[in-house]
């Protein structure tokens, strides 16, 4: 069974918060009966690994709370400590306005201490769980699997800045150093005594390994809703870069966006984007509820879910391809359906001109944190 | 009706079978078909050709073998074919690159051998019959796919373990260390490394600190001088012990203003949590310059605890001194 990462953007997510788009997904399945037998779920088809790092934010906000009480007030006319710490209690106390005002966005984009534990935590699930995948695989003596990140909105810069690093990093550590860390590397990936024995002999039959570098190896990277040409703080893209070989590290790339979503027609950056000649781009347009820019929203339009499908699920043959792009066509996924699909012209108009109107004109991080307010704002949602 | 609708599952499960390469006992599952390769590169024959290599590690010598099957496989000028003699040539040279096969990311009904490496990309173009030569390389393709976790994984095992420890490391020092005010959270940011997998730093800057303490005039042990105050570290460091990143040993320049005694600036210690520091206060009014001890509140609140622990304790000897004397007392 191939392997799908979800990670996640802006917002307040908590353990679970892969429900959602999961259950879209799932929904979608019902779309290709001939493909998915009535009762099947994406889990029957695809390990999804959730990723969250949003709780690392949450740590952060709470250690500036923790600091700003721990001040008395001082002496004097302006008690300049109290509204320190007014702000920074703020900040912790109400962590979906802070989220809303765009604050994941500046504590990614302006601290590199906090960027760098957000990178780490996507890549100490992904490296261990392609880790864990090769040793099952290993043992029951078939191919291993295939892997893909979906990534959303300010998570498809972390997972580009991230897989960079992975990717490019000298990580392997010395091979002695495995012997006493065997211990925690079988718990960190869950493995089982059988899966810790398999790995065990196939370390102790190899010669030493000079390789300090490996590359991720991804099938698929599907960057929805796509801010990373504007956020990422890697020098360069995951997306675009090479092995030794010459060949991308990432084998497929997608960048999906909404016509509409301010949040993406302001990640987009200054073209500073993908250049690679094999990017799919796809552009939807269905307006299904008023929070466009939802990671659930995006998955559920047949040419997003078809192309993940496609990719990663062998069952998802051609012919149903072909069945989405047909699907993709119909006019709910062209414009209104779903929950909005009863809404008057008028008031689809003023939706229509409150989104386009939402996104700022200058590609900046500043201006990218004022569209997420002003979005957020328009929405009445975090 | 029940059996027309057996048939019924069974024929779409048929027809909706994998269009992704993949092994099917010795037959090859490519473009939604199951496909025989030649003999020479049967999987099974081929898996327990190279065994002796794979159980030992010579994968180099395992998949030049598979090279050489597959070369023995072909017939006129098949190898001449596109993608072929790349193909042959990346089996010699395996290096870290994955052999799988997937379907086209343009959406074509095609799937793709190293699909984005140039010059070496074989097409599977399934509107068409697969030929022969294509299914022995694809065939060839999966067996080293199957052999290459063996190849891989411990490379996995120390990648993954690497990865493990400088997460730990990095979420350890934003949680158990040294708490940083936003303007010290970005100004240690600076210091970082571009590259994620060069080790952490260990010494974090102090910079603009504020820090709660309470000032002790060492002339005049009052109680008036015994303020509660906030110092401002202009400038420090902390050096984190022990392997993460819970307990720290540290310095400072300090400066305060809360006491009646005007600016006083000095230096101080840190050892985790507590702060202990001396701070020079000029004179004024005639008065001689003075010498103030600074504790940090964690301090303070250690020593009164222990302060009213041995109070406690004191009171708790007397009263059973009292009791003991009462008892003789009776006893007498």
């Amino acid at each position: 069974m191939n392997i799908v990462f979800l990670v996640h953007g802006i917002g307040r997510h908590a353990k679970g918060w892969s429900d959602d788009p999961v259950a879209a997904l799932d929904q979608a399945l019902r779309l290709y009966p001939q493909c998915f037998p009535a009762g099947k779920k994406l889990g029957d088809y695809l390990e999804i690994v959730e990723i969250r790092y949003d709780d690392i934010f949450d740590l952060v906000l709470q250690r500036w709370d923790e600091l700003a009480q721990s001040l008395p007030a001082p002496a004097g006319a302006f008690n300049w400590t109290g509204k320190v710490s007014e702000l920074l209690q703020r900040a912790n106390n109400d962590g979906a306005t802070f989220a809303r005002f765009g604050g994941d966005v500046l504590l990614y984009g302006g601290f590199a201490l906090v960027a760098r534990a957000a990178r780490l935590r996507l890549n100490a699930i992904v490296s261990a769980t392609i880790f864990r995948a090769h040793v099952e695989a290993i043992a029951a003596d078939r191919n291993p699997p295939k892997f893909a990140v979906v990534a959303h909105s300010m998570g498809t810069a972390v997972a580009q800045d991230a897989l960079h690093q992975l990717a490019t990093g000298e990580w392997v550590v010395e091979r002695d150093e495995i012997e006493d860390a065997l211990p925690d590397l079988v718990e960190n990936a869950n493995l089982s005594e059988q899966q810790a024995a398999d790995l065990k002999a196939v370390l102790d039959g190899l010669a030493a390994d000079e390789t300090r570098t490996i590359p991720v190896n991804l099938t698929g990277l599907f960057l929805v809703s796509d801010t990373s040409p504007l956020l990422h703080r890697a020098p360069a893209l995951y997306s675009e870069l090479r092995t030794a070989t010459g060949a991308f590290d990432c084998t497929g790339f997608w960048s999906i966006n909404h016509e509409l979503d301010p949040v993406s027609r302001v990640g987009a950056g200054l073209g500073g984007g993908a250049v690679r000649g094999d990017k799919v781009d796809i552009v939807v347009r269905h307006i299904h509820k008023r929070n466009i820019h939802d990671f659930a929203h995006y998955l559920s339009h047949p040419r997003v879910h078809a192309a993940i499908f496609r990719r990663m699920i062998p069952d998802f043959s051609n012919a149903c391809f072909q069945q989405a792009q047909e699907l993709a066509k119909r006019d709910e996924w062209k414009g209104f359906g779903g929950e909005l699909a009863g809404l008057e012209a008028q008031a689809r108009q003023r939706l229509i001109d409150e989104l386009r109107n939402s996104a700022a004109a200058q590609r900046t991080v500043e201006k990218l944190r004022e569209t997420i307010e002003k979005y957020f704002g328009l929405i009445g949602a975090a | 009706m029940r059996r027309a609708a057996i048939l019924l599952a069974i024929a779409t499960l048929f027809l909706a079978r994998a269009n992704a390469a993949d092994l099917r006992g010795d037959e090859v599952f490519l473009c939604d078909k199951r496909h025989q390769p030649s003999a020479a590169v049967r999987p099974s024959s081929l898996l327990l050709d190279v065994s002796a290599e794979v159980a030992s590690g010579d994968f180099r010598a395992a998949y030049a073998k598979l090279a050489r099957s597959l070369e023995s496989s072909f017939s006129g000028g098949e190898r001449a074919m596109p993608g072929i003699a790349g193909f042959l040539g990346a089996l010699r040279e395996p290096q870290t690159r994955t052999f799988e096969i997937n379907t086209a990311a343009s959406g074509a009904n095609e799937e793709k051998l190293f699909e984005t490496e140039q010059g070496r990309e074989i097409t599977f173009d399934c509107n068409a019959p697969v030929p022969r030569y294509l299914v022995d390389v694809a065939s060839v393709s999966l067996v080293a796919s199957k052999i290459h976790p063996k190849q891989i994984t411990p490379l996995l095992a120390r990648r993954a373990l690497g990865v493990a420890r400088a997460s730990r490391d990095a979420e350890s020092l934003l949680k158990d260390g040294l708490a940083m005010w936003p303007w010290e959270l970005w100004a240690n940011g600076l210091r970082l490394s571009r590259d994620d997998s060069e080790p952490l730093f260990r010494t974090q800057l102090v910079l603009m600190r504020p820090t709660a303490g309470i000032e002790v005039d060492t002339r005049n042990r009052a109680s008036a001088d015994l303020n509660a105050s906030v110092m401002l570290e202009p400038v420090g460091f902390v050096r984190y012990r022990g392997s993460g990143y819970s307990h720290w040993w540290g310095a400072s320049i300090v400066v305060t203003s809360s006491t009646s005694r005007g600016a006083g600036v000095g230096g101080l210690v840190r050892w985790d949590n507590y702060v202990f520091g001396l701070t020079r206060h000029k004179g004024e009014d005639g008065r001689p310059d003075s010498n103030f001890l600074v504790i940090g509140v964690e301090l303070y609140d250690f020593l009164n605890k222990k302060r009213t622990e041995l109070k406690e304790w004191d009171e708790f000897r007397e009263r059973r001194t009292e009791q003991l004397r009462d008892t003789l007392r009776l006893r007498e």
